[in-house]
């Protein structure tokens, strides 16, 4: 059973990650945030008591169902949102109350000019990279992000995704070369 | 270059990716962190301690001081908010019901209002009652208002 300083340090070690894989996922901020709350408080609650070596592949599973919930919610709120639309007056949705100040990043000082150049290439680079993951199909996105940035075996991504093994591999490897061919398609070698 | 080292590659600029949050999403993150260790059960934040003497074996035999957190509340409690859930969500469908209701009573209080009217105004009519069930009377009337 891990400790509480052991999961403090674990949903540490994952929250960034899972975010972003929220955020591939929803394409939004604020739903992405939710999402990765609700799956930590998901862990806490119900798999406390499991051993820290599992928690890294339950924590991923409840992060895709998780999502998934989130979908499925969307489903049935967009289709009220499209019976009530005509009702509802037309409101700045972009607008006046997200603050610019909350999503800036400080520029690094004291860079040199190449340095800058290098920073803003990399940038540019991972926001392509970002798109390109963006627009896989879900399963594909689901299968190269657990098997090779959340560096899970086959057989933990295949339990997490509740597929086959010969599935994750095949999902990979769709991936790796729709990431490549995106990726050469816009002038990017890796 | 192979599938594995194409993919390592993308995933170094992914965990460059996951560095640059913003602050803000790093203070949700860190919330949500801390909503989730308040949610735990009861964990050991660490190892039991050694018994040196009978009395200390007695003592680290007894069970820890259970925490209580938010999500924690006695079954009495659980219950009693549970009362207040249901009723604070069937309150709107009681308004609108009772209103619904009242409406209803004053609509026929209103028909009958008017009924009583009409009635009233047949009886004290200087015309007998029974004038108005004749067909020839209904006839001389709409004759005599040309």
């Amino acid at each position: 059973m891990a400790t509480r300083q052991e999961i403090s340090d674990f949903l540490a070690s994952v929250d960034r990650k899972a975010f972003k894989q929220a955020l591939f996922a929803v394409r939004d901020e604020e739903a992405a945030l939710d999402i990765v709350q609700d799956a930590m408080l998901k862990l806490a609650e119900k798999y406390a008591d499991k051993p820290l070596a599992e928690l890294a592949p339950l924590f991923q599973r409840i992060l895709q169902n998780t999502i998934h919930d989130h979908f499925r919610r969307q489903k049935v709120r967009n289709l009220w949102t499209t019976l009530l639309s005509s009702l509802s007056p037309n409101n700045d949705e972009n607008g006046a109350d997200s603050d610019p100040l909350e999503t800036f990043l400080p520029e690094e000082t004291g860079e040199t000019a190449e340095n800058s150049a290098t920073i803003v290439e990399q940038r540019q680079i991972l926001a392509i990279i970002e798109d390109e993951i963006q627009k896989l199909p879900t399963r594909q996105r689901e299968a190269f992000i657990m098997r090779y940035w959340q560096e899970m075996d086959v057989a933990e991504t295949a339990a997490a995704m509740g597929c086959s093994e010969g599935s994750v591999k095949t999902h990979c490897s769709r991936a790796t070369h729709a990431l490549a061919t995106a990726l050469r398609a816009r002038g990017i070698t890796l | 270059m192979t599938d594995s080292d194409q993919a390592k590659a993308v995933c170094r600029y992914l965990d460059a990716g996951a560095q640059q949050v913003s602050l803000r999403v790093q203070m949700r993150l860190a919330a949500a962190r801390n909503r989730a260790l308040e949610a735990l059960p009861s964990v050991s934040t660490a190892a039991p301690p050694v018994a040196a003497s009978g009395q200390a074996s007695v003592l680290a035999s007894a069970p820890p001081p259970r925490e209580r957190t938010s999500g924690d509340a006695d079954p009495g409690t659980r219950r009693r908010s549970l009362w207040w859930q249901i009723g604070a969500a069937a309150a709107p469908a009681l308004v609108v019901i009772a209103s619904l209701l009242i409406g209803e009573a004053q609509h026929e209080g209103k028909q009958a209002l008017e009924l009583v009217e009409v009635d009233t105004e047949l009886l004290t009519d200087d015309v007998p009652l029974m004038a108005y069930a004749d067909h020839g009377f209904g006839v001389y009337l709409k004759n005599t208002r040309r």
